[in-house]
């Protein structure tokens, strides 16, 4: 059984010998025919359907369905109309005014601040 | 798809290049069938492959006949490349299950025999991998029958056998640490030329190394256990 030593060295030849020491007895376990069968059959028998596993494929059937309905739903209901707000620069203009009006009626630029006047009128 | 090169119309094998360029005998279909009507009793790697064509085409007690042909040399292997007897065991039959599993896969190219030690060499090295840490060290209580042996030999008094049996003990420990001590690659290739009988063809389609390739790297691994050992040649 062993292949022909083709180096004709003596310290390999030496070696070879010495490496046959290496013999370990090893038990054979006299079972080990009949449980490799026995895992054969598991693994080769049918594995039966499940209550866990139908009870899965049921709820995520029923997610999926659940999922595309909403999305048929959601997909077929009519967008509504989008007005845009327009804001106008007049708009703009009228709504300041009428939060500003005390203050815009009393102002008068042309007119110089009371201090100012009363500075002038001395000189 | 290879080109066929060459054929012999007695047998009926067809020589062809493969994919990798290497040269591979294709077994035809009705080949097979001749072969499994061979006599497998005589133990060679192409009785075990006819037994193997045997199995492939339905016949279970040809599986049953591999297993009781390979369990032992393969224990053998799968045993030096993890130093672990119960794991051992354990692994041959998961070598042994993935070849009744995956049967369809067997290519008669191959030897039946190069096939099985693939499995077993690759199942073992996935082992050796994941319980890396777990065989940090190397232990002394190895089965060995060498002891017995001594301890039974009448011409040295009991303290002489002793004495023997502990020094063949320390030898076998050296020679198993020098040898995990090599690369990954030399020690399979140790293993399965020195203890497995398999040549270099055989032990290069194991490792997808070529022959040559496999010669120098077994060249390598024996210097280094000669250097290694040197004190016990």
């Amino acid at each position: 059984m062993k292949p022909p030593v083709d180096h004709g060295n003596d310290d390999m030849d030496r070696l070879f010998a010495v490496l046959e020491e290496w013999q370990p007895q090893l038990q054979t376990d006299p079972g080990f025919a009949a449980a490799l069968r026995r895992r054969i059959t598991q693994l080769s028998a049918p594995r039966p359907v499940g209550r866990i596993w139908r009870w899965q494929t049921w709820t995520l059937a029923g997610a999926t369905a659940a999922a595309a309905l909403a999305m048929v739903v959601y997909w077929s209901q009519p967008k509504p109309v989008e007005t845009p707000v327009v804001t106008v620069a007049v708009v703009q203009d009228l709504q300041m005014w009428n939060r500003n009006a005390d203050l815009i009626e009393n102002l008068d630029f042309l007119q110089p601040p009371a201090a100012h006047r009363s500075v002038e009128e001395q000189n | 798809m290879p080109a066929p090169r060459n054929s012999d119309p007695q047998s009926g094998l067809r020589l062809e290049r493969d994919s990798v360029g290497t040269d591979a005998v294709v077994l035809p279909a009705v080949h097979a069938v001749e072969m499994a009507a061979l006599d497998t009793q005589t133990g060679t790697p192409d009785a075990d492959t006819a037994l193997m064509l045997r199995f492939q085409a339905g016949e279970e007690a040809c599986f049953d006949a591999l297993v009781e042909r390979y369990r032992r040399p393969l224990q053998g292997f799968v045993y030096r490349m993890l130093r672990d007897q119960g794991a051992s065991e354990e692994l041959l039959q998961e070598a042994f299950l993935r070849v009744y599993l995956h049967r369809d896969r067997y290519r008669p190219h191959a030897a039946f025999r190069t096939w099985m030690y693939r499995i077993a060499y690759r199942l073992a090295l996935n082992h050796v991998r994941d319980h890396r840490k777990e065989r940090a060290h190397d232990s002394l209580d190895e089965p060995e029958s060498a002891v017995g042996a001594l301890l039974a030999d009448r011409r040295l008094n009991p303290e002489q056998q002793l004495l023997v049996a502990a020094d063949a003990a320390l030898r076998r420990q050296r020679i198993r640490a020098a040898i995990a001590a090599l690369p990954e690659r030399q020690r399979t290739a140790v293993l399965l030329h020195r203890y497995q009988g398999l040549d270099y063809e055989e032990i290069g389609a194991i490792l997808r190394l070529s022959p040559s390739a496999t010669k120098s790297l077994l060249f390598r691994a024996y210097e280094s256990l000669r250097r290694e050992l040197k004190d016990l040649l």
